[in-house]
């Protein structure tokens, strides 16, 4: 392995002015936790293998308190790592030293229109609870993580995917307009049309540009989901019917999941009957995929003469006798119709694939290169661990937002689409060791310098490779607005910067 | 030893296995009150995993409701309810106990088709948290059809767990869980004619607090002239 691509924790920031901080700060009335019984609640994120500790906490409060914090921050060269979810898995959200801003303390929805379909909401608040509150009134948001205990203002900093990103785009695609407070403590809105310089900064700025307070996001009639499977033994196969089906539009729902290159699902669901019998008559006949019960088929005549493969038999069994129950619980069923399919995917996601240490790299390409990115990561999965998932979907790109998709994890290169990919180990009780996890990181992620796209695990322990995979030029050009933002670049340092 | 690895068993989930996953902070009513996540299960284990002792954790341990959500939700199966509880014994605060009553239960009436067919969808039907989630395999698809038979509105959430009200817990009698704030949460945006509540402690409560009637679901029970009557009716 080359030295350049090691990937490291970063530095623990030493404390200079630390206590001065804490009493600048409570003198305005801002509470400073310190006890390592508190602090230690933070030690790590959903990744597991970044452990770092703050000098202390603060629970966000309000914009004012936040503006406080920063101003304060800045006089002292304090570092602050802002926290919603937790769900990062490069110890983005990990504090190595300084204040760790708990955001979740603001996480109280403002004001629902039902007439412009909009919410106003406080950003700590996860994806679950917005859900709840709007459900009340028939309403959802438009797309947000499977993943329901991110943070719509974590989200909003990174991108957001989901199994309807190819109908809407990804979730920073529908806030419309944000109450941010900038690392040097000034509270604003941002919007296409109000200080739109923040906004595209904002959007999709991996938290380097302002700490998001308040958020604007469309919203949209509440349905339930007629979804259907279907079966591939061909990665290609499958991700060339997913472009196909992103492109005809004649899906609400569209994603890939896989049991290593095995077993790959293409998820297809629809947001109505007259959407679904549509697909039926038009659509579904184009699809090469298979039925359960063709593929099962197909796939026990396949192991039938190759012994040697019977334990990853043996798995896909059980993998499926555990998961598709999860999947398709009754108390969410109405017949064929999910109801709340972002409570049923959050839970079995994190049931069937979480565990103690996750790595999840991804990849971000353009349609032309992306058979030839999972293909490839496939490769690298099969080097590294006999069990393991693909996850991929496509995200509907909105041309008026290029300028928030530089330096992100939409690839700069794609046009009408972007596709990402990630690969997921599932240990299934076997341990690896962090080398040989940061190993498997850094084979994705070089695929994707070599076919330039970009990736959604972006900063933290693989902030190195932003070099590589964007070039200095674009980096530079956001280092030095970064630089005029926060002079002392002490908001989320070491994630990007 | 097919069978083994087939049917392989863990070892029952400690404060320790916890990751921070923050599920249980979905149906939490305390971290819900306090957007805190010391106030959470997560922030119990997470205290734990650093070292902090029941002492550390009173003012949290004290606000718990005992509602056993976050015991159904946890993907890694932690009793978290049983960890608050034992650590609630060693400062001798009061323990929440879960007990269904014994004989015609609350949910056993709620099975009766002569019940059912006085619901519709103008009643609010609060089921008694703590005794769902004790029996959340059993009894969510029961309520889950009533539900969907009778178009009467429940107080379950996107997970299917119960929201509680919180009323006659400890937390509540010590001032620590704001039982009114709870209840305005869970009525928020709902327009009902009626409210019908497992638990005579929810009852006298509610009824301080809204203008439309509310009954226990025994009411709803035909009257009882002969004990073998109500019993066939339920089984």
């Amino acid at each position: 392995m080359h030295d350049s691509q090691q990937q490291t924790h970063p530095s623990r920031w030493r404390g200079t002015q630390w206590r001065d901080f804490v009493q600048d700060v409570a003198q305005q009335g801002i509470t400073v936790r310190e006890k390592k019984t508190e602090t230690g609640v933070y030690i790590t994120d959903a990744g597991g293998l970044a452990h770092g500790l703050p000098h202390g906490v603060v629970v966000a409060e309000s914009a004012q308190q936040i503006a406080q914090l920063m101003q304060a921050a800045q006089r002292f060269e304090v570092p602050v790592t802002t926290r919603g979810g937790g769900l990062t898995t490069e110890g983005e959200s990990v504090a190595f030293g300084g204040v760790l801003l708990d955001m979740t303390g603001m996480s109280r929805v403002l004001q629902v229109d039902k007439d412009a379909y909009t919410v106003r909401t406080q950003a700590g608040i996860f994806w679950h609870h917005l859900a709840e509150v709007l459900r009340r009134d028939g309403l959802d948001y438009l797309s947000a993580p499977l993943n329901l205990t991110s943070s719509v203002g974590g989200t909003l900093g990174v991108g957001g995917i989901d199994v309807n990103s190819s109908k809407y785009g990804c979730s920073a695609d529908q806030a419309l307009s944000l109450q941010v407070v900038t690392p040097t403590g000034e509270v604003l809105e941002c919007s296409d049309t109000e200080n739109p310089e923040w906004f595209e900064r904002v959007i999709l700025g991996y938290g380097q540009f302002g700490i998001i307070t308040e958020a604007t996001l469309r919203i949209r009639p509440y349905t339930p989901l007629r979804m259907h499977y279907f079966y591939y033994s061909s990665l290609k196969v499958c991700v060339e019917d997913l472009f196909q089906l992103d492109q005809s539009e004649t899906c609400d729902y569209t994603g890939i999941l896989t049991m290593m290159d095995t077993a790959i699902t293409l998820l297809v669901a629809f947001d109505s009957e007259a959407r679904e019998a549509a697909f039926m008559a038009n659509m579904k006949a184009r699809l090469r995929g298979y039925g359960e019960s063709m593929f099962a088929l197909r796939l026990a005549a396949s192991f039938a003469w190759r012994p040697w493969k019977w334990r990853e038999a043996l798995f896909l069994v059980q993998r499926k006798r555990e998961l598709f129950p999860d999947l398709q619980p009754k108390h969410h069923m109405h017949g064929e119709v999910m109801y709340d399919r972002t409570a049923v995917f959050s839970k079995a996601v994190w049931k069937h694939w979480g565990d103690r240490q996750m790595v999840i790299p991804d990849l971000a390409s353009r349609v032309e290169t992306f058979v030839e990115a999972v293909e490839r990561g496939n490769a690298v999965c099969r080097k590294y661990f006999p069990y393991y998932t693909l996850y991929c979907v496509g995200i509907r790109l909105r041309d008026e937002h290029q300028a928030h998709y530089e330096l992100s994890s939409i690839p700069s290169n794609a046009k009408g689409f972007a596709y990402g990919c990630e690969f997921e180990p599932m240990y299934h009780g076997q341990t690896y060791s962090q080398d040989a996890l940061q190993s498997f990181k850094n084979e994705i992620y070089d695929i994707g310098v070599d076919l330039e796209t970009s990736y959604y695990r972006f900063g933290g322990m693989m902030k190195g490779y932003i070099r590589r995979a964007l070039g200095d030029e674009v980096v530079e050009k956001h280092l030095k607005l970064k630089q005029e933002a926060d002079p002392a670049m002490i908001l989320n340092r070491d994630v990007i910067f | 030893m097919l069978a083994l690895w087939w049917g392989r068993t863990k070892e029952p989930a400690t404060a320790s296995d916890c990751h921070g996953c923050s599920l249980c902070l979905l149906p939490c009513p305390m971290w819900q009150q306090h957007r805190d996540v010391m106030f959470s299960p997560q922030g119990i284990c997470k205290s734990m995993q650093a070292g902090a002792k029941a002492e550390d954790m009173q003012a949290v341990l004290a606000s718990c409701v005992a509602c056993g959500a976050c015991d159904v939700i946890c993907p890694e199966g932690i009793d978290i309810t049983d960890i608050i509880m034992r650590e609630r014994k060693q400062l001798g605060l009061a323990e929440d106990v879960c007990t269904e009553a014994q004989g015609l239960t609350p949910f056993m009436m709620s099975c009766d088709p002569r019940v059912q067919a006085q619901l519709n969808e103008h009643d609010m039907y609060i089921i008694d948290a703590a005794v769902f989630h004790q029996h959340y395999e059993q009894r969510v698809a029961h309520y889950t059809s009533l539900r969907e038979q009778t178009g009467c509105q429940l107080n379950l959430d996107l997970n299917r767990l119960a929201i509680p009200t919180g009323i006659g817990s400890h937390s509540a009698e010590g001032g620590l869980f704001d039982v009114k704030m709870q209840w305005d949460g869970l009525m928020q945006g709902r327009d009902v004619a009626r409210m019908i509540v497992e638990r005579y402690e929810d009852k006298e409560q509610i009824a301080a607090w809204t203008s439309v009637p509310v009954v226990h679901i025994s009411d709803l029970m035909p009257v009882k002239t002969h004990e073998n009557e109500v019993d066939d009716a339920t089984s």
